[in-house]
């Protein structure tokens, strides 16, 4: 088929029987259909609820979606597969390992040798800052430099696949400027696909090169946008009329201050 | 990290606390002058600590012996239940409860029952104690194997990891802690069973020894029994603490603000 598709998602639902997180109704996606092309930068946004994690789940195999269909690259998605890494809404780093011990995790999972990983994990260190932090322990470091770490970890195994669940929602504001533009240069660099769940509009418009709306639950795809500006982005876009022009229409889209249903 | 930067580390301050408690207590006995057989004065207690020591270590090995008998049996039957729980649901369901309620039950209570069936040597004295320290180890291993952050068996799952792979590297070193904090309630309890198993009936260890002094009313060889098997209760657990600090050094107590 075509092999330029990253991600090929064809109405796809996911309904859970009673209990959902922590949530006591059902909760639910309903006919998602879209796709996210090979080596693009994809941010999905949408009010609070089960549905963005429930999606990334579904497309990591960790969860099978109730009806439709996820394929990643040509390959029907069964259960998890390991071409993909994944990034957490908070940083989920083993404290008795230390940050390099840590990176390599996916290494000893999938039974690969560990001396051919040894500059791949330096690489990412240095991308993200944290070569000197190689031999602490997570307690050691701070929110922002362990989930840098998560995200060594989701690339040391060269997944095509990145997958980010509101990765930066733990951090404050500043940190989370930072990671936007480090995320930014990392993608440039390492040229994967990357699919990006956020409450924040103007961090999927920064970072993106399309943005999904999804509506409130049951979750559904609202409208698609296009980004439109050039890269490589600096955070002076951000006070562009442009930018906050197209921040104002998806906020629209999602609706002012509404409260998810 | 190692035993010996360890042993430099040691907080010698409490130390401080015990001399001034001493202190106080020879004070109160020269003040009162409490007859020997309620309250002998420390340097009498220190005396007969010196004087019948050959005696004291005897009738002590015999009890740690027991205790410690009753602890490893504990650790080797109770860790693999630990493990039973998380992983079969028949034990989850069937005897995790059944341990969980019985925990408050008070085992010192069965000594008698354990005379009866197994003797007045040893044995019913490693029973108690392995009874004791049997909970606290089971119930321990299977909460700290059960309590863990989803999204850490997540990334191991979502690499097809199997799940050997999810224990060894996820939630066996996840339980540690948990595991510890269990070893250190079960060797507590364990010396505790050897000792009231003594009461129950005994021909030899420091209970018998104890309660031997106590009816012939020599109350100085009582204290200097408790005195010394109270040291070597807390030599025991800080032993057991000091393992917990060579095999996980990287879990720190108190949270980080």
């Amino acid at each position: 088929m075509n092999d330029n598709i990253a991600i090929k998602m064809t109405n796809v639902s996911k309904t859970y029987p009673s209990d959902c997180e922590d949530r006591e109704s059902i909760c639910a996606v309903e006919n998602i259909t879209f796709d996210v092309l090979n080596e693009e930068f994809v941010s999905v946004v949408g009010p609070s609820g089960c549905g963005k994690s429930t999606l990334l789940n579904m497309i990591t195999g960790l969860l099978l979606p109730t009806s439709g269909e996820i394929s990643v690259y040509g390959e029907r998605v069964k259960g998890p597969y390991r071409d993909n890494g994944m990034v957490f809404q908070y940083p989920v780093l083993l404290e008795w390992r230390n940050i390099f011990d840590n990176i390599m995790l996916p290494i000893e999972i999938l039974k690969l040798k560990k001396e051919d990983y040894k500059s791949q994990a330096d690489d990412l260190l240095d991308l993200t800052n944290l070569s000197g932090f190689k031999d602490r322990f997570p307690g050691e470091l701070s929110g922002g430099m362990q989930q840098r770490a998560c995200i060594c970890r989701a690339l040391i195994h060269d997944p095509k696949l990145l997958i980010m669940d509101e990765p930066f929602g733990s951090l404050d504001a500043m940190t989370r400027e930072e990671m936007n533009i480090a995320l930014l240069d990392l993608w440039a660099e390492k040229k994967k696909t990357i699919i990006f769940v956020t409450h924040s509009i103007p961090e999927s418009v920064f970072l993106s090169d399309r943005v999904v709306v999804l509506t409130g639950r049951p979750s559904k795809v609202d409208t698609i946008f296009e980004i439109p500006f050039d890269r490589p982005r600096n955070i002076d876009l951000l006070f562009t009329e442009p930018f906050r022009d197209l921040q104002a229409e998806i906020r629209r889209k999602i609706g002012f201050g509404k409260m998810d249903v | 990290m190692n035993a010996k930067n360890l042993i430099k580390r040691i907080n010698y301050k409490p130390l401080i606390t015990i001399a001034f408690i001493l202190i106080l207590w020879q004070s109160i006995t020269l003040i009162f002058q409490f007859p020997a057989y309620l309250l002998p004065s420390v340097i009498e207690v220190f005396k007969d600590i010196f004087k019948y020591y050959q005696v004291i270590v005897r009738e002590l090995s015999v009890t740690i012996y027991e205790a410690l008998v009753g602890y490893g049996i504990s650790i080797l039957v109770g860790l693999p239940l630990g493990v039973s729980i998380v992983y079969s649901k028949f034990s989850k369901e069937y005897i995790m409860p059944i341990l969980v309620m019985t925990n408050s039950v008070p085992k010192s209570a069965l000594a008698p029952l354990f005379l009866l069936w197994a003797g007045y040597g040893p044995t019913s004295k490693i029973l108690i104690s392995l009874l004791m320290a049997f909970f606290p180890i089971v119930i321990n291993t299977a909460v700290g194997l059960y309590r863990i952050d989803e999204n850490k068996v997540n990334l191991v799952k979502a690499l097809k990891g199997n799940q050997y792979q999810i224990f060894t590297k996820v939630r066996l070193p996840n339980a540690l802690p948990s595991i510890f904090a269990g070893f250190k309630l079960a060797i507590t309890l364990a010396l505790i069973g050897a000792v009231v198993g003594e009461f129950v009936g005994a021909s030899k260890g420091i209970g018998v020894l104890i309660l031997s002094a106590s009816t012939e009313i020599r109350t100085g060889i009582v204290f200097a029994c408790i005195i010394v098997l109270s040291v070597v209760g807390v030599a025991l657990f800080y032993g057991v603490e000091l393992a917990q600090k060579l095999i996980i050094p990287w879990y720190k107590e108190e949270e980080k603000t």
